[in-house]
């Protein structure tokens, strides 16, 4: 019946979100940045406050510390980042992504400590597993950056550096708040002499059944009805723990252990409930990373590897169905991936830092869609921080990879220039870049078979090239930043009618993205800081055919985040705004999701020692009306209350 | 004194209608598990009630009887409703072997018989099939099996051929009806191609009879299309294009087209011209929150469309520049209306895919538009 197509695609599209997750791509191996602390290329003012790998990239920088005393997830982070777009299928627990500049989730890198991470047997991660609590930064580099972080680099990528040990300690926070939502973490921290050593582990908790509203009739009545989210529920554990032992004057033996397991409902969309279908997750990486200097040289050589699994029970296609029965089966998939690298770097002459990493390693994936493959992954890579006079900074990079079969070269460069070496112009910083690369379709696309979803074996990479220009103002109280961009995309992977009814994943869709990004900081008296981004994004698809020239779905052309917080000694507290301007909800401009404007607010005080009180409140408006891709609402008004303390 | 008899004969034609054509059923049950005969009790298929089409007083669905997976868990069937009643006729169109007709979806009439596609197993070759069914008798009369390769999708009925639509590519086919043999798409005689831009694929969702003309929808990768042919040769006339990924077609109530597009969430009025001409213009286009149209059918006086992704029936005005919305349905969740048919101007039946019954609408179910 192939007017079921049409219905099917989009279900496909929507929904169980654990189907979406078996969709990912897997990523490639990269490097963890070996460049020392005082590396002999350090012309500027004062240190880029981006990536280390990605030294000139556009970028931001989130210190999970401003944070403090409010219940924040690693999506909401990255919410006060230009050229971030973030999507979630709901509330606290439910799946989270995170895409930049018009890239698709999947073409976003997310590292932990260096390490990718990735979805069991896709590419897209699942924010909603990452423990906030566990991170002391996240820095966000824009641009096609495969040259410097590996494939999959297309839009981005996010790095999420977790804490370190700083002094001996211990702290612990608990929050309660609405829809049965709780969290509780803790962490103890040592380091004394050449050892250091953190634990913390982090519980997660939520009903999920908080009240929105729908139109039921939207041709011929504006208004909503009032319904009440059900099968929202999640429930999650997370630990983490960091050693690093000096073995020697030069030499760093550092181990990161990274767990986590939870369980959470699959809602569906508010159109087709499933409120018998569940997902439980589990999963972990352990790196160790050994690294040392030799004379002018420093050299890292790190391990790496991680496990995943995903079960799904009562999920199919479109519904949801009884778990247990025949018609119903448990849906598994494991992932795996073991890695190795080495990176050297090493002055050449007075203007250069080179560093080459060689990086190899094998990802292995099971499940009862996709039956068992591997494939191994390869990289070789060189980059070079090259000091030019007149204050000029150039970072050239080059990186050729193996995934699987398919062979192909990243390059890229960046540049920054400070044009004033004296007077009040100092702080003012030019930047540019450019980069080429590629995605390799994930282990899913290439193989996953569940009827009426097929696989394709056959699956080319996505290639994307991109150039960026920029402008910063890095000052003492205030930092500007402005970046405009231009990508083009080819060889998209999308997912097109097999007839009579099947969809299968073909290399058919082109774009280009363009956009905007505007960001500012500044440091008010009385321990206030003001911040603001903006994001401009024109995202438009060149496939041929009726989509020719419309915009790509779901990326909304104009987003704006405004927040003040103060952080005394005594009395802390924000307000923020966030607005996402309208934008497509299909493939030809004709069916639009509304705009959405999201007030949030907290205050707080430390009522003895160091033990504060907080009371925090999102969606002040209490907008039940928000919703987020595929027609999976959002929260409305909720409070919660957080206690934390140090000892 | 003398407009009396005139007023009271109007009353009582009014009221008469009304008590002859008693509402719908709110809920209308469908036959289910055992009654659909699956081919593996532990895991049988469900209603997956699809088209419609209406004969005799009663509204005849076609049943997919497909499992949650989309595999299908028994033989095809058509179902004959009584609305205001239930459902009179069940009537397996899966021959000896219950595999002849599998995931029936598109029904029409020509007035005295009804006639099925079969899409067949997506996973696999059987079950490709028209299926001839006399409605008086409530039985399957005859059966053209199709190759693996001709699943039919939609269908129209001639005085001498019923056309089917493919849905593996942008091609029609034909069934003698006195024969009941395969006519165009046979050995000897090669299948309608229809000239669809496309790169991926093309299928033919709808078609339709109106007098001696064909009318083809085309749903591609790159464009939709609405085709007129001649329905005795299957010679393409002429052609416009419609939106995104077209659905269904429908005679309007003023001789017009009228096509629904869910990749665009457009509905397009197509005009026959002189000399086989034919033009499409966009109607209407559905707001945001209305999502996958997938069904369009008249009434006497309205256009009736379907959204399975937001569970609406709109009833729409199209003797108006643009369409009118006049009023709207709301389905529950998870339903997703499928073919709608009009029993007057104010009462439908709608079939929803994903449920496991029918629906019956009438106008306290339909919330207006404000004028």
């Amino acid at each position: 019946m192939p007017r079921a197509f049409a219905a099917l695609r989009r279900s496909i599209r929507f929904a169980p979100p654990a189907l979406t997750a078996l969709a990912l791509a897997a990523l490639p191996a990269r490097g963890e940045e070996t460049r020392r602390e005082a590396a002999p290329i350090d012309v500027v003012v004062q240190a880029p406050p981006g990536s280390v790998r990605a030294p000139a990239a556009e970028s931001t920088v989130v210190e999970t510390s401003a944070f403090a005393g409010e219940v924040r997830s690693v999506a909401e982070l990255l919410g006060s980042s230009p050229g971030v777009s973030l999507h979630a299928l709901g509330g606290p627990g439910q799946t989270a992504t995170v895409s930049l500049r018009g890239a698709t989730a999947d073409q976003s890198l997310v590292l932990l400590d260096g390490i990718p991470l990735h979805g069991p047997g896709g590419g897209a991660v699942d924010l909603s597993t990452l423990p906030a609590t566990l991170l002391d930064r996240v820095v966000v580099s824009r641009g096609v950056l495969g040259a410097q972080f590996g494939a999959g680099a297309l839009g981005g990528v996010v790095e999420l550096v977790p804490r370190k040990a700083k002094a001996r300690g211990a702290g612990a926070q608990l929050s309660v708040g609405s829809h049965g939502t709780a969290q509780l973490s803790g962490d103890i921290e040592f380091a004394e002499g050449g050892a250091s050593a953190l634990a913390a582990a982090e519980l997660d908790t939520t009903q999920g059944d908080f009240p929105y509203s729908r139109q039921l009739t939207p041709e011929v009545s504006p208004d909503y009805s009032d319904f009440t989210r059900e099968n929202a529920d999640a429930r999650r554990g997370s630990a983490l723990v960091r050693w690093a032992q000096q073995l020697g004057a030069d030499t760093e033996l550092a181990v990161l252990l990274q767990a986590g397991a939870g369980v959470h409902g699959l809602p569906g969309p508010y159109t087709t409930p499933t409120q018998r279908s569940r997902a439980l997750d589990q999963g972990g990486l352990l790196g160790a990373r050994l690294r040392g200097e030799a004379g002018s040289a420093a050299w890292t050589v790190r391990a790496w590897g991680r496990i995943d699994r995903l079960e799904l029970r009562g999920v199919q296609v479109v519904e949801d169905c009884a778990d247990g029965e025949p018609s119903c089966p448990r849906l598994s998939q494991r992932s795996m991936a073991a890695h190795g690298e080495a990176e050297l770097g090493f002055p050449f002459g007075d203007a250069h830092w080179l560093r080459v990493t060689a990086a190899g390693g094998e990802e292995w994936i099971a499940g009862t869609s996709t039956g068992p493959h591997r494939r191994g992954v390869a990289s070789l890579a060189l980059m070079d921080d090259v000091r030019l006079p007149g204050r000029v900074s150039v970072h050239p990079a080059l990186r050729a990879e193996l995934v699987g079969a398919q062979a192909a070269v990243s390059p890229g460069i960046a540049a920054a220039w400070r044009p004033f070496s004296g007077g009040p112009l100092v702080p003012v910083e030019l930047r540019a870049g450019a980069g080429l690369s590629f995605r390799p379709p994930t282990l899913t696309e290439l193989y996953l078979d569940q009827g009426v979803v097929l696989p394709n074996p056959d699956l080319e990479p996505e290639h994307a090239w991109s150039a960026d220009a920029g402008v910063r103002w890095h000052g003492q109280v205030l930092t500007i930043s402005a970046a405009a961009f231009y990508s083009r995309y080819r060889e998209l992977i999308s997912y097109e009618l097999s007839p009579p009814i099947r969809v299968k994943p073909l290399n058919v869709a082109r774009a280009r993205i363009a956009g905007l990004e505007l960001q500012a900081a500044v440091a008010l008296p009385q321990a206030f800081v003001a911040e603001a981004s903006y994001t401009y994004l024109d995202a438009v698809s060149l496939r041929d055919g009726n989509q020719d020239g419309h915009h790509l779905s779901y990326r909304p052309p104009h987003r704006l985040f405004a927040r003040l917080a103060r952080r005394g000694d005594r009395i802390e507290g924000y307000g923020e705004a966030s607005f996402v301007s309208s934008m497509p909800r299909d493939s030809f401009d004709s069916a639009k999701l509304p705009a959405q404007l999201t007030l949030n607010a907290g205050l707080g005080a430390r009522v003895v020692g160091t033990l504060w009180l907080d009371l925090e409140a999102k969606n002040l408006l209490d907008d039940r009306t928000h919703e987020d891709l595929f027609q999976y609402p959002l929260p409305g008004f909720t409070l919660a209350a957080l206690a934390r303390a140090r000892f | 004194m003398r407009r009396t008899p005139i007023l009271l004969f109007a009353l009582a034609a009014a009221c008469g209608s009304a008590q002859h054509t008693p509402p719908p059923l709110n809920t209308i049950p469908l036959p289910k598990g055992a009654a659909l005969k699956p081919y593996d009790a532990a895991n049988p298929g469900t209603p997956h009630p699809y088209n419609m089409a209406q004969i005799g007083g009663k509204v005849f669905v076609a049943l997919g009887n497909l499992r949650p997976d989309y595999s299908v868990g028994g033989p095809g069937f058509l179902v004959g409703v009584v609305p205001s009643q239930g459902f009179k006729d069940v009537i397996d169109l899966g021959g000896a072997d219950g595999r002849q007709c599998q995931n029936s979806g598109a029904v029409r009439t020509d007035g005295t018989m009804l006639y099925v596609t079969c899409s067949g197993d997506f996973s696999g070759s059987s079950g490709r099939a028209l299926v001839e069914v006399d409605p008086a008798a409530a039985k399957a009369t005859r059966t053209r099996t199709l190759a693996a390769d001709q699943a039919p999708s939609g269908l129209a009925v001639t005085a001498n051929k019923v056309w089917m639509g493919l849905s593996s590519s942008a091609s029609l086919i034909s069934v003698d009806r006195t024969t009941f043999a395969l006519a165009d798409g046979s050995d000897t005689h090669q299948a309608i191609a229809l000239e669809c831009p496309h790169k991926i694929y093309a299928y033919v969702p709808d078609l339709l009879t109106v007098g001696s003309d064909l009318y083809a929808l085309c749903s591609s990768d790159q464009a939709g299309v609405i085709f007129r042919l001649d329905s005795s040769t299957g010679a393409v006339r002429d052609h416009a294009n419609v939106g995104a990924t077209p659905t269904a077609l429908a005679a309007t109530p003023d001789g017009r087209l009228a096509v629904v597009c869910s990749g665009d969430n457009t509905l397009w009025i197509a005009t026959p011209g002189q000399g086989g001409t034919v033009t499409a213009q966009l109607a209407h286009t559905y707001a945001g929150g209305t999502a996958t149209l997938q069904g369009v059918r008249s009434s006497a006086r309205y256009v009736f469309t379907t959204a399975s992704g937001s569970n609406t029936v709109q009833k729409i005005d199209v003797s108006v520049t643009p369409a009118k919305v006049v009023a709207e349905a709301s389905m529950n969740a998870g339903t997703a209306p499928w073919d709608v048919a009009p029993l007057n101007d104010d009462e439908v039946v709608v079939s929803g895919s994903l449920s496991d019954d029918l629906t019956g609408l009438t106008a306290v179910d339909f919330k207006t538009a404000p004028q």
